[in-house]
């Protein structure tokens, strides 16, 4: 598929059990995933739901027990894909003795660009990260967040049309958060594709044009945000403030509703549920001012979907 | 470019923890009181030159068409030097030469000839000494220094983002192991060299052997053991065992090991057991005869037995072969 940035064939990864009477650890279940060209992806999940093992296998630093995976056509894991990727890993330790410059130097020529585009692609990046004035300090001086806007830029160093970042706000504050949206939004506007990893759903809802979240190794929901959040059984009926009395003395006559204030929450199957109930509060002569499908929060699913019930 | 880059990087990282810093101090120090030592003995080299002798030369015979019969050269040339001593050949049709001597010039020649393989016997004796010194030191503080270097890389967050790169976990092995080699191999250089011209200095025997051997021999047994140390470094992710196994090895198995004829079949008496034990001298390293190889080529120029030389290359293969491709295929 020429559109596709990421294709995930059956991908799945069985760590063996460590000790003798060990289960082996059923980390991802078999996967079945595309993800288009110049999307910003989101990967949803509690602790060891099998984000990083994803990202892991596609980046050839671990091997799948079967399924493949291609990154732009290349095999995944292979030094030909490895050129075109990205990627700031969570929890990312660099050489203490280098300096930030010196960072982007060492991984700069690991990658195989050449010194003169190694000098001119740090000082863009630098700037970009606001790292600049910090490019001659040795690491071991930076904050959290300074080793976030360094290992972004070491992501983004050799020009790459996939990049993968596993927590990149970790640790960076509110302005530097916003700052690195900023840059993953203009990464998105050059073409490439993000593969963002992240626990902090409101930076994903904000930035992300896909999510998938996953659970115990499964992925168990996809779809654009939009998608995610709206629910179709629950509608939000309003009604003027001055009816709100009328209105909870209707409610025991409408099966699955819920009436606070001047609201009223309706678990509706079909719309002519919700018609039916419109009915009922317009033949109490009640004036309705909105009805809308009541929408969750990106939280509120995946919270939902991370315990037992959600989940099934 | 890329292995440039790791080697590069890992002498970085070796100078940055300050190992090899506190080897070069050890060396150093130990150059300085060799230096002191070396001094003191000056006195009894130029003794031993000037200590005159009893016995008298009054012929020496040599072969004429051996090229290097060095005594007789040497021999030839202080005869020539000495306006006294005649060097004609006693007989011009046959290979073999009488180099005729004067009873009056012999004491001359006698402490010019004889005394000088006295005081190159004795520095030849004390760099073989220092050889088994140096070769202990460079198995110890050698791989002290570099046991880290792979585990370091494996730490998580490091690894993660060097396999992310475009290249092959063999050359990104290959790479930083050739740093801690190439690192090791300049300070063991500089510390024989330094101890050649020490004695060199004091003594006018300038014995380049020492050099020669001691190095290679040297380097050739730290390939040995590092060899051993990065295979258990990624099949153990540790580097505080492979280290403790290669002293223990070098300390305590390796010399009863290779004198287990004289010392452990004097108790074990098994052929069953002396057959596993004979398999273990011929499957593990053999720094003690490593060793002794050394000082015996430092005395003289020759060797009883190939054995540890082919032994160590054929394991450095193997450790080599299991590092690289265990290495290959791990999950990080």
């Amino acid at each position: 598929m020429a559109n596709t940035a990421i294709q995930i064939n059956g991908l799945e990864k069985i760590y063996k059990g460590s000790g003798r009477k060990s289960q082996p650890i059923h980390a991802l279940k078999p996967l079945e995933l595309d993800i288009p060209q110049g999307q910003i992806f989101g990967l949803l999940g509690p602790n060891g739901a099998g984000k990083t093992t994803l990202v892991k296998l596609l980046l050839g630093i671990v091997f799948p027990t079967n399924g493949t995976a291609t990154i732009q056509g290349r095999a995944a894991g292979t030094t030909a894909a490895k050129q075109i990727i990205g990627y700031l890993p969570e929890n990312h330790r660099y050489p203490s003795y280098l300096t930030g410059f010196g960072v982007l130097r060492y991984f700069g020529q690991l990658s195989g660009l050449d010194t003169p585009t190694i000098q001119r692609r740090s000082a863009e990046l630098l700037e970009i990260v606001q790292m600049s004035q910090w490019a001659n300090t040795r690491i071991r001086q930076y904050s959290k967040g300074m080793m976030q806007r360094i290992g972004l830029a070491q992501a983004m160093l050799n020009n790459p049309d996939v990049i993968f970042l596993d927590e990149p706000t970790d640790g960076v504050d509110p302005v530097g958060r916003r700052e690195i949206r900023e840059v993953i939004a203009e990464l998105k506007e050059q073409g490439k594709t993000v593969f963002l990893n992240s626990h902090l759903l409101s930076e994903v809802e904000l930035i992300c044009d896909r999510v998938a979240i996953m659970n115990k190794g499964e992925l168990v929901r996809m779809g654009t945000v939009k998608e995610l959040t709206a629910t179709q059984k629950l509608w939000r009926i309003e009604v003027e403030q001055s009816h709100q009395q009328q209105l909870s003395l209707l409610s025991p006559r409408i099966p699955t509703a819920t009436v606070t204030n001047n609201v009223m929450l309706l678990t509706a199957e079909t719309l002519s549920d919700v018609n039916h109930a419109i009915d009922t509060i317009r033949s109490a002569e009640i004036l309705v001012s909105a009805v809308r499908p009541e929408r969750q929060s990106l939280e509120d699913l995946f919270i939902d979907i991370i315990t037992e019930g959600g989940a099934k | 470019m890329k292995v440039r880059a790791l080697i590069a990087d890992t002498f970085r990282e070796i100078y940055a923890k300050k190992v090899i810093l506190g080897i070069v101090v050890i060396e150093v120090l130990t150059l300085v009181v060799t230096g002191l030592v070396v001094g003191m003995l000056s006195d009894s080299y130029d003794n031993a030159r000037t200590t005159t002798s009893s016995s008298f030369i009054t012929t020496v015979e040599y072969d004429s068409t051996e090229a290097h019969d060095t005594t007789a050269d040497r021999l030839l040339s202080i005869a020539e030097d000495s306006a006294a001593i005649t060097a004609t050949p006693a007989d011009t049709t046959t290979p073999s030469k009488i180099l005729e001597i004067t009873p009056a010039d012999s004491v001359q020649l006698r402490s010019a000839s004889n005394q000088e393989s006295l005081v190159t016997e004795m520095v030849r004796g004390q760099l073989a000494a220092y050889s088994t010194l140096v070769g202990v030191a460079v198995f110890l503080l050698a791989i002290f220094a570099t046991a880290g270097i792979v585990p370091s890389m494996m730490e998580k967050g490091t690894i993660d983002v060097l396999i992310s790169k475009p290249v092959d976990r063999a050359m990104l092995l290959f790479g930083r192991t050739l740093g801690g080699i190439i690192a090791v191999g300049a300070n063991l250089l500089l510390f024989v060299l330094g101890i050649f011209a020490i004695y060199g200095f004091f003594s006018g025997i300038w014995l380049t052997s020492f050099v020669v051997w001691t190095f290679l021999i040297s380097f050739f047994g730290f390939l040995v053991f590092y060899s051993f140390v990065v295979c258990m470094n990624i099949l153990s992710e540790s580097w505080v065992l492979p280290m403790s196994l290669s002293y223990i090895h070098i300390f305590l198995f390796s010399s009863f090991l290779s004198n287990r004829e004289d010392t452990l079949y004097l108790f074990i008496t098994s052929p069953i057991l002396q057959t596993i034990i004979d398999g273990l001298y011929w499957i593990l390293p053999q720094p003690f005869d490593l060793v002794e190889a050394n000082r015996s080529l430092i005395f003289s120029g020759m060797i009883t037995s190939y054995a540890p030389f082919i032994q160590g290359a054929i394991f450095i293969l193997v450790m080599s072969a299991v590092a690289v491709w265990r290495f290959r295929r791990k999950d990080f």
